[in-house]
């Protein structure tokens, strides 16, 4: 059994263990965006990097096997450093967005497509606690101003925004509603990666999967929505904040690292969203390139499963002779996005409008 | 609707290499032949026939260059991109093609279908720079304006391949002259197998007693095509730039015709040379070279030969004339009284270290591989030279193919491999198969086996990236993977190809070693520096008056390499830099020319040993174009499994490119040194580490040019972005300009003063380069 000090501290661990074991046998934490127990080490994303002893070069804990007596540094500046502009480099080359527009344009960041989804869903209890959480008050909608939030909302570009302001008041008339067992809304990240403004292609691509139509009116404007017509509006929501906001490895490290979103972004890649497996999505625009995927699907004994296709910067996720991604993955589609460290490949989500039913 | 293509062929394919997961490269190499590309419905036929899998096949076929899955023209033409190439303008080459053969923009074969433009890494012709290969002929010094003949020359010569019967070759006996004729991939660009075949019917004509011998690179690959006639008992004479016209004289000049006349020719000949060469045969005389003359000495004369000893005088596939200069001695001493401790031993004390590039001491390589214990291992001969602007490794093992075997056959007798693999690049045809007749002429001789010691020797094919140069992208080659290294250790040398021991050494490497079993660890560690022993094969290239391959000792100085060696730059040219290391390398600057060529030497001033690329740059040459092409280079090469250099270089690239398009930022130099030392402290392998060299040593000696490209000026004149072209009142009229101005910006006008458009020039030169009366001037583009 190897003994390896880390920042200062000594650690003993079993024979052929890694760095990033041993540092988390210790309570030291390293971002590590590809390394996944039980899976071959990628060593692709870089983040958790550590100097060896006096190295000028530095070297991933997560390959790395401890050796007796070795001497790592985890928390020197020149590695925290290293770490941050791998994030940054990795950002650079993201398309998406954290948190919708909305809710990064709403003064209170109330988590508005998820209420909308609670909407949709009937839950109005929910959906109240979601807005009272984010600080508004559903007694006093007078000096109500979701304006900010209507306005940043991508439907607006296409045919008309959610109309929000209508949907809160009517959950507000009918907020004695038990609520689900959904619990609290997680709080809200500042730190957030966006997409800007779409193209054509881009929006065309979001819209796809959204109820189509214009805003729904009331049939009664003086009463407000009713039940129909609340639900019927609120699955216009295209549900722009991102399948993994709160479960983003990526995210988690650039947070933690405080990196630049935008920096070294020259070209923005495209966003595109495959819709076409019945379980999963695929948004290549936020792929790592780990290769975590394409290790669950070989594991698996997919058929064809998943591939690295091209080399280097122009290296992408994709199916073996172009196959529809739900030949290429059946039996491991779940896996592949549960392994996933980004929302690249994601559960369809039953609670977003257009995602529940297979096309 | 192209009818589905007979798959039996993949089928037949399939039997004949294997199913296994490890013959995939061999395959997709086996399928493209057939077919001339790779076909989706073979590739669908391959993953149902065979336990390869999908996502192999796939990510494996778009890993690799060479691989296409488009259907292409008939012919191929690969426009060299080398170092040497792009300083002499190898992108003008591409544009004039692209003219030649009316292309639109992002189209690549003609609307006859009958070529397919591209590009190629490197050709290994850096001293014919730029080069072309179309089909098998390759042809070097092309410009713009020879593009068309080149085409024409071309398609004639395919007419007379259909056409020619059989060549009945030059029967292989005794004769009194030799004629020596270099037929490797430098002499054959130059066009030496015109003069080949025209050498054979003048002979045949004259009724000579002589043979034609092929011999390897002779390293003069500037003088090129090059005979040498040996006549027993006399001076060999050497002939340069040979052309088919030229034979006829040099034939008759050793076999003068019958008759007085003839007699007294002959006679005069013998004994005045200059005179009657010159008299008579001025064609042929300018071009004649003496070897003692002193230019050509020198050249050849400060050189000390180890890998390439005799490769100048041997037929490379004569494993009698091998053998009479010496060859397998080596491994004979092996086999009788050298046990592998006492090999390692003598490997170890003469100081080799590896010639690919890292310098890592090739005798504690193999001692490492000896002391595992394995039911199997593996040595691998790294024949991937795939540096911009290198080529010795072609060259050694083009031309002194025995002496390579006999290299890997010590390292397996010393480390306890019994399995020996050859790795050479796919755009290296003529190694692939010199390789593999010098392996099946020593299988047959019994050559390398003794008393329970037996080598299988096999060669493998590399597919076109260049990241497989690196030991772990190598062997995952080998494995029938993409070709992406990982993280060491575990070294190749503990757990290599199918996780066995694997000792994988450079070509160039395992050419020293049977010099140095022959001669003495002493006399090997008795050249070079302290730390840097033996010779080093330089690809000396660029802006010089004599290129080629040439072994020197280590620690001769920069500028003693430039100015004996390769003659110095040209009259009225004054020396820049000299880029060292291709890729991995950097640029050392005139005022560091007396820098000792050692491997610690060239570090300190931020440059590398490479793999031996030397390419030097004069004054009309840009320090951010040169470090931005190997950027470029090395940018496309990335294998993309880590971050900062599959990002990293990308991003330092955007950043070069706007500086170099004059659209660069206050805050960009500082950013350069921002991300330069990240890729080079955090990529996974050797390729990102180095990466940056070029750039970061640009920027640490000429950072004035970098500000002044900020500044909206390119002071080399070649940032096209930066600078404007003119046409001056010296103008003929010839129209040629206009002819071949890419965006017909210069409208015809004959007989008078042409007028560039600004607006529509997109400053290629390619005005500068045809004009016969040099009236085209650069000047600094007025900021718009």
């Amino acid at each position: 059994m190897p003994k390896l000090t880390i920042d200062g501290r000594e650690v003993t661990v079993p024979e052929g263990s890694s760095v990033l074991h041993a540092a988390r046998a210790l309570g030291v934490a390293i971002p590590s965006l590809c390394q996944r127990d039980g899976f071959e080490p990628s060593t692709s994303c870089m983040a958790c990097v550590v100097k060896i002893g006096s190295s000028p070069t530095l070297r991933p804990s997560c390959a790395t096997i401890v050796t007796e007596g070795m001497e790592v540094s985890s928390e020197l500046p020149e590695v925290r450093k290293a770490r941050r502009a791998s994030l940054e480099l990795l950002l650079s080359d993201h398309a998406g967005d954290c948190v919708a527009p909305c809710q990064l344009a709403d003064e209170r960041h109330a988590d508005l497509p998820r209420f909308l989804r609670q909407v949709a869903e009937g839950d109005l209890g929910g959906a109240a606690a979601t807005l009272t959480t984010a600080g508004i008050d559903l007694d006093d909608l007078d000096g109500l101003q979701v304006h900010r939030a209507e306005k940043a909302c991508r439907r607006g570009r296409n045919d008309e925004a959610v109309a929000l302001d209508r949907l809160i008041r009517y959950v507000a008339a009918h907020r004695d509603h038990p609520a689900d067992a959904a619990g609290a809304p997680p709080e809200y990240r500042a730190w957030s990666v966006r997409l800007g403004r779409m193209t054509e292609a881009e929006q065309a691509a979001l819209l796809a999967g959204a109820r189509p139509g214009a805003a729904v009116p009331p049939a009664d404007a003086a009463r407000g929505y009713t039940p129909d017509e609340a639900r019927a509006e609120a699955l216009r929501c295209l549900h722009c904040d991102c399948h993994a906001a709160h479960s983003c490895k990526l995210r988690d490290a650039c947070e933690e690292y405080d990196v630049p979103t935008a920096r070294l972004r020259s070209q923005r890649p495209a966003w595109a969203i495959d819709r076409s497996h019945p379980d999963i999505l695929h948004e290549p625009g936020k792929c790592i390139r780990c290769g975590l995927c394409l290790q669950a699907a070989e594991r698996a004994g997919e058929r064809f499963g998943i591939t690295f296709a091209g080399r280097g910067f122009d290296m992408s996720v994709q199916t073996p002779f172009g196959v529809p991604l739900a030949q290429a993955v059946a039996a491991a589609a779940a896996d592949c996005a549960d392994v996933c460290p980004t929302a690249a490949l994601s559960r369809r989500d039953a609670n977003r409008s257009g995602e529940s039913n297979a096309p | 609707m192209i009818a589905p293509p007979d798959l039996e062929a993949v089928d037949r394919i399939v039997a004949d290499l294997g199913s296994t997961p490890s013959a995939l490269i061999p395959i997709l190499h086996a399928i493209q032949e057939h077919y001339g590309y790779l076909p989706a419905a073979a590739l669908r036929r391959l993953h149902e026939t065979t336990a390869i899998t999908a996502a192999a096949i796939t990510g494996v076929s778009t890993f690799y260059d060479h691989f296409e899955l488009e259907p292409s023209g008939q012919h191929r033409i690969s426009v060299c991109h080398g170092t040497a190439c792009h300083v002499k303008g190898a992108e003008l080459i591409t544009d004039a093609f692209g003219r030649q053969l009316q292309l639109a923009p992002g189209q690549h074969t003609d609307d006859r279908g009958l070529f397919t433009l591209g590009k190629v890494a490197c050709l290994g012709c850096c001293t014919l720079a730029p080069a072309v290969r179309i089909g098998d002929a390759t042809y070097g010094n092309v410009s713009a304006d020879t593009v068309e003949r080149v085409v024409g020359h071309f398609l004639s010569r395919e007419r007379r391949k259909e056409v020619r019967a059989a060549d009945p070759g030059t029967a292989a006996r005794r004769a009194q002259v030799e004629f020596r004729i270099g037929l490797d991939s430098c002499c054959v660009a130059a066009g030496t197998a015109d003069v080949h075949r025209a050498l054979q019917d003048e002979l045949r004509r004259a009724r000579a007693d002589a043979v034609i011998k092929q011999v390897g690179c002779v390293g003069m690959c500037h003088q090129v095509p090059m005979l040498e006639v040996v006549e027993p008992g006399r001076e060999p004479r050497l002939y340069a730039k040979v052309s088919a016209q030229d034979v006829r004289g040099i034939v008759r000049h050793h076999f003068p015709p019958a008759g007085v006349l003839g007699r007294l020719r002959s006679f005069l000949s013998r004994n005045i040379d200059d005179l009657l060469t010159d008299e008579n045969w001025p064609g042929v005389e300018r071009h004649v070279l003496e070897v003692r003359d002193r230019p050509v000495a020198d050249f050849l004369g400060r050189q000390r030969r180890i890998a390439t000893e005799h490769s100048t005088e041997l037929d490379p596939l004569d494993v009698d004339g091998y053998r009479a200069r010496g060859g397998f001695a080596a491994l004979r001493a092996c086999f009788d009284e050298l046990p592998p401790e006492a090999v390692i031993d003598i490997i170890d004390r003469s100081g080799l270290r590896g010639r690919g590039g890292g310098g890592y001491p090739t005798g504690t390589k193999w001692r490492i591989v000896h002391g595992v214990a394995a039911a199997r291992k593996f040595v691998i001969c790294n024949g991937d030279e795939g540096d911009p602007g290198a080529f010795m490794d072609r060259m050694i093992l083009e031309s002194v193919p025995f002496r390579v075997i006999e290299g890997l056959a010590i390292a397996a007798w010393a480390t306890g491999a019994r399995d020996g693999i050859f790795y050479i690049r796919a755009e290296y045809p003529h190694a692939v198969e010199r390789i593999r007749a010098a392996i099946a002429i020593c299988e047959e001789r019994g050559l390398l086996r003794h008393e329970g010691f037996e080598l299988r020797l096999e060669v493998a094919r590399g597919a076109g990236a260049f990241v497989c140069g690196e030991e772990t992208a190598l062997i995952a080659s080998l494995e029938g993977r993409r070709g992406m290294p990982r993280l060491r250790p575990p070294y190749p040398a503990m757990s290599g190809l199918h996780g066995m021991p694997t000792l994988v050494n450079n070509t160039e490497t395992l050419a020293m070693v049977p010099w140095i079993v022959r001669n003495g660890a002493e006399a090997f560690a008795a050249l070079g520096t302290a730390r840097s022993k033996g010779t080093k094969v330089f690809a000396l290239a660029g802006k010089v008056a004599r290129g080629g391959l040439v072994e020197v000792p280590m620690g001769m100085t920069i500028r003693e390499i430039i100015d004996e060696l390769g003659g110095g730059v040209a009259a009225g040219r004054t020396l820049k830099a000299v880029q060292i290391g291709g890729p991995s390398g950097g640029c050392v600057p005139a005022s560091l020319a007396d820098t000792p060529v050692d491997y610690e030497s060239l570090l300190e001033v931020g440059a590398m040993m490479g793999s031996g690329g030397f390419v030097v740059l004069d004054d009309t040459d840009c320090m951010v174009d040169v470090a931005r092409y190997f950027l470029h280079f090395t940018q496309t090469q990335s294998c993309g499994r880590c971050t900062p250099c599959r990002l990293g270089t990308r991003r330092l690239l955007e950043v070069l490119d706007r500086i170099r398009s004059g659209a660069g930022r206050a805050g960009d130099l500082e950013l350069i040194e921002e991300l330069a030392p990240h890729i080079r402290t955090n990529s996974l392998c050797g390729l990102g580490k180095s990466a940056p060299n070029p750039v970061l040593s640009t920027i640490r000696y000429f950072r004035d040019e970098y500000e002044a490209h900020l500044e909206g000026r390119c002071p080399a004149g070649r940032c096209q972005a930066l600078i404007s072209h003119v046409v001056t009142d010296a103008c003929i009229g010839c129209t040629l300009c206009a002819q071949h101005c890419s965006t017909e910006a210069i409208p015809m006008n004959p007989y008078r003063k042409h007028e560039i458009d600004q607006a529509r020039c997109n400053g290629c030169g390619v005005c500068k380069v045809v004009c016969p009366v040099d009236a085209v001037e650069v000047r600094a583009r007025c900021p718009s």
